[in-house]
């Protein structure tokens, strides 16, 4: 039943697509309160369900959690692949959100809107070649040229196409150094607002001090002189720097950690029960 | 220096060429670094696409479809369910979809807390008195004193800090005030930790392009 | 000159043009590096800690490593790879890539396993002796069944060759005393680690982390409880995994350039904070 072929495979997507739409279209005909009860019915019958996966004693010999003769943590899986799936398909909501704002800075010729004319350029030409590469292995049709997909045993290292070329070239050039700019900021700002001006501001500069020194070899010199295996040595620059990571930076993590913790699991709790109020919780639909 | 005319010697090239426009702004703003700034986020919203669908729509869903599974098609009119947030009288059938979603993120949220967690609550059930012995077989005096300050530091921290976070109310007792007081400045050394390792990290990444500019393009940097 | 008034020294000191503080911060990081200036390091517990459990594994079992790192992140990311994947091979252990951070991690990851295979001129084949997985996206469900079934989560390589026709997979069903893999080590530059912790903690496998250093204080909790088994801290953690080892590498070579870019932040905040102590004095001493 869950899986056809040829026209009556046909006959079911369209089915399928027509009846969810069908259902959606009656839905939309419904009142404010149907369309909040069925969304406040389903939240907690999704969250349920992992609850119950979670919490019903897996079976001893299947390692599975079973309700009823039915197997939730298999069912876990497919309901896993599908809102993969459905995750993925928004996606394109971002890119679409991405082109609206570029193409309407191009049609209305914005101050800068050549730069929007680069972005679709560079949008365009790798969505062309990343597809193009892997088309055939997707779709069949024709292979494609070596140019575009470079499948010579040779060149493994480094495809010689121009997929390799946009990708090894700028994506990842572009990533690392948008990355590294960072380091610059960062240094600025260590000159500029580093300024200890309270008890708290001395308490995190001098320990942010020695943890940049207590890290790298330099600062290491500064104290090699005491012997690393005598009493004296958890004086050592880098010792130092470890017992305040294990020692207090440790507890601090910890204690923020549960507090995150707690925090989300209350807030899990609230969406669960649909307690939740704001934008997509209290307000009308 | 690495020479252009190369397949390897190009994607080089190319690199040095786009780290250079991007490093330009630390002189100051200016079109070349514009340009390099649209163009990769053309090129990174292009890749995001390609990986969408070769890493989860073609195996997940494109691949279930053709292997006859009707029933995935269903997947496809409900992530179209997301589109409707544009439109004002559709946008409960967006905001049906997503709740649901987070119905099932949040009973994961159960899992998530006891996988995470469970460990860390028992391991703060330190002991304050540690007793450590030499190699002869005696009890190590130093040894043991550190230890037992080391844990009772630590409980002591974990615990000013919770009580700084704790909300639930009016902190008008004195010294659960004193120990919410300590908990923040032994909030600010954790602090400073992260400063001090944020600014190792950020240097590294930095280290890493003049490699790549002085190693890789003009072989300044001998390997 | 006469007329020109002279610049008080707070100013001097505490207004340098950024663009000075940039190129000082560019030429003091590369002279070590082009000067190949080696520096001692000394080697911290964390990564002493991982290395002993690898030391540890048994030779049957495989290691996974979850290589979960782009370009963004590489330059502290990939010497952890590299160094890593290197200690494997010396201790003969087969191992398989996997990828649930960044998709691009599992082209970067090939790359950094090669160049260990290369630096170890031991013949090391792909198929036989490790596997690249590719990159699968870490939803809660699929952690889930990864932990449970591993050939379920993962049904093919990263070029598409189903998992039992590669060797180095074969019979490999699960985490554990009683199962096939004996451990994870995640590489990462995102909280991939928190799938991992979550999942994969309470089954007890050993799990081995190497971050960026922006996340490492934050793991010093699961340091501390057991749930990891050693920790590489950024590019530092690398260079000290080259030093347990014995394989000298990039890390070890950057350690240089980062001790003197760190004296640099080191000088330009006392100057800062200079600036700010001398302007205090002198509005104290006009005040009189």
């Amino acid at each position: 039943m869950w899986t056809l072929t040829g026209f009556k495979f046909i006959l079911a997507i369209v089915g399928a697509v027509a009846g969810a739409v069908l259902l959606l279209a009656i839905l939309h005909q419904a009142s404010h309160q149907v369309k909040r009860t069925l969304t406040i019915a389903l939240t907690f019958i999704g969250g349920l369900f992992y609850f119950l996966e979670f919490f019903i004693p897996p079976d001893p010999k299947t390692e599975e959690a079973v309700l009823f003769g039915w197997s939730l943590t298999q069912a876990a899986e497919v309901v896993g692949n599908a809102t993969l799936v459905i995750g993925g398909f928004t996606f394109l909501l971002g890119v679409f959100s991405l082109v609206h704002i570029h193409g309407n800075n191009v049609r209305r010729r914005r101050p800068g809107w050549s730069y929007s004319l680069a972005f679709f350029a560079a949008f365009l030409v790798m969505t062309v070649f990343a597809f193009w590469k892997d088309w055939q292995t997707w779709f069949g049709g024709p292979a494609a040229p070596a140019w575009v997909n470079d499948q010579n045993l040779a060149h493994a290292a480094m495809p010689q196409d121009v997929y390799t070329l946009l990708f090894e070239g700028l994506v990842r050039n572009l990533d690392a150094t948008m990355f590294s700019i960072l380091a610059f900021y960062i240094v600025s700002a260590a000159y500029r607002a580093f300024r200890i001006r309270s008890g708290e501001a001395a308490v995190l500069m001098v320990v942010a001090l020695v943890l940049m020194m207590g890290q790298v070899p330099l600062g290491m010199a500064l104290t090699n002189w005491i012997p690393s295996d005598g009493p004296w040595s958890g004086l050592r620059i880098e010792s130092l720097s470890q017992y305040v990571l294990t020692a207090i930076n440790a507890p601090v993590q910890r204690a923020i950690g549960f507090g995150l913790g707690l925090g989300a699991l209350a807030m899990a709790m609230r969406i669960w029960l649909s307690l939740e109020r704001g934008t997509y919780f209290g307000q009308e639909v | 220096m690495t020479s252009p005319f190369s397949f390897g010697g190009a994607v080089i090239w190319l690199g040095a060429l786009a780290t250079l426009a991007l490093y330009s702004v630390l002189y100051r703003e200016n079109p070349i670094y514009r340009f390099a700034e649209h163009i990769f986020l053309g090129l990174a919203t292009a890749m995001g696409l390609y990986m969408t669908w070769k890493t989860v729509l073609y195996p997940t869903w494109y691949k279930e479809l053709v292997a006859g599974h009707w029933a995935w098609i269903l997947t496809l009119v409900a992530g179209g369910m997301y589109y409707t947030i544009y439109s004002k009288r559709l946008v409960w059938m967006s905001r049906l979809v997503m709740m649901t979603m987070m119905g099932l993120s949040a009973g994961l949220g159960f899992r998530g807390f006891f996988g995470t967690y469970m460990k860390q609550i028992g391991a703060s059930f330190k002991p304050l008195v540690v007793m450590q012995h030499t190699a002869a077989g005696g009890v190590d005096v130093g040894g043991s004193v550190f230890a037992s300050f080391t844990n009772i530091l630590f409980l002591a921290t974990m615990v000013c800090v919770m009580t700084y976070f704790f909300f639930s109310f009016e902190q008008k007792n004195r010294p659960i005030r004193r120990t919410a007081s300590a908990g923040r400045w032994l909030m600010m050394i954790a602090f400073g930790a992260m400063f001090g390792s944020t600014v190792m990290a950020r240097l590294s990444l930095f280290i890493g392009r003049l490699t790549f500019l002085f190693q890789d393009w003009i072989h300044l940097i001998r390997s | 000159m006469r007329g020109q008034r002279r610049l008080p020294l707070e100013q001097i000191i505490g207004r340098i043009d950024r663009r000075l503080v940039y190129a000082g911060l560019f030429l003091i990081t590369l002279a070590p590096l082009v000067g190949r200036w080696a520096l001692p390091l000394y080697v911290t517990p964390p990564p002493k800690m991982l290395a002993d459990t690898i030391n540890a594994l048994p030779q049957d079992k495989l290691v996974f490593i979850s290589s979960n790192w782009d370009a963004g992140t590489q330059a502290e990311n990939r010497p952890q790879m590299t160094v890593l994947v290197r200690h494997l091979i010396r201790r003969r252990l087969k191992f398989a890539s996997i990828s649930i951070g960044a998709p691009n991690a599992p082209q970067l990851a090939n790359a950094a396993i090669e160049q260990a295979i290369q630096l170890e001129k031991v013949p090391w084949v792909y198929g036989q002796d490790w596997v690249n997985l590719g990159y699968k996206l870490a939803t809660e469900p699929w952690l889930r069944s990864f932990v449970r079934q591993i050939p379920e989560a993962v049904k093919e390589d990263w070029k598409g060759t189903p998992v039992d026709q590669i060797p180095v997979m074969r019979g490999v069903q699960k985490f554990g005393p009683d199962g096939q893999a004996s451990m994870l080590i995640d590489i990462t530059g995102s909280a991939t680690i928190d799938g991992w912790y979550r999942y994969l903690s309470p089954t007890g496998v050993k799990l081995g982390l190497g971050c960026t250093a922006v996340m490492a204080p934050e793991q010093y909790p699961f340091l501390d409880s057991g749930q990891l088994s050693g920790l590489l801290t950024g590019m530092k953690g690398a260079a000290e995994y080259e030093q347990i080892i014995g394989a000298q590498g990039f890390g070890t070579t950057a350690m240089a350039g980062q001790s003197f870019a760190h004296l640099y932040i080191l000088i330009l905040i006392i100057l800062g904070n200079l600036s700010l102590v001398l302007g205090w004095l002198e509005r104290r001493r006009r005040r009189r």
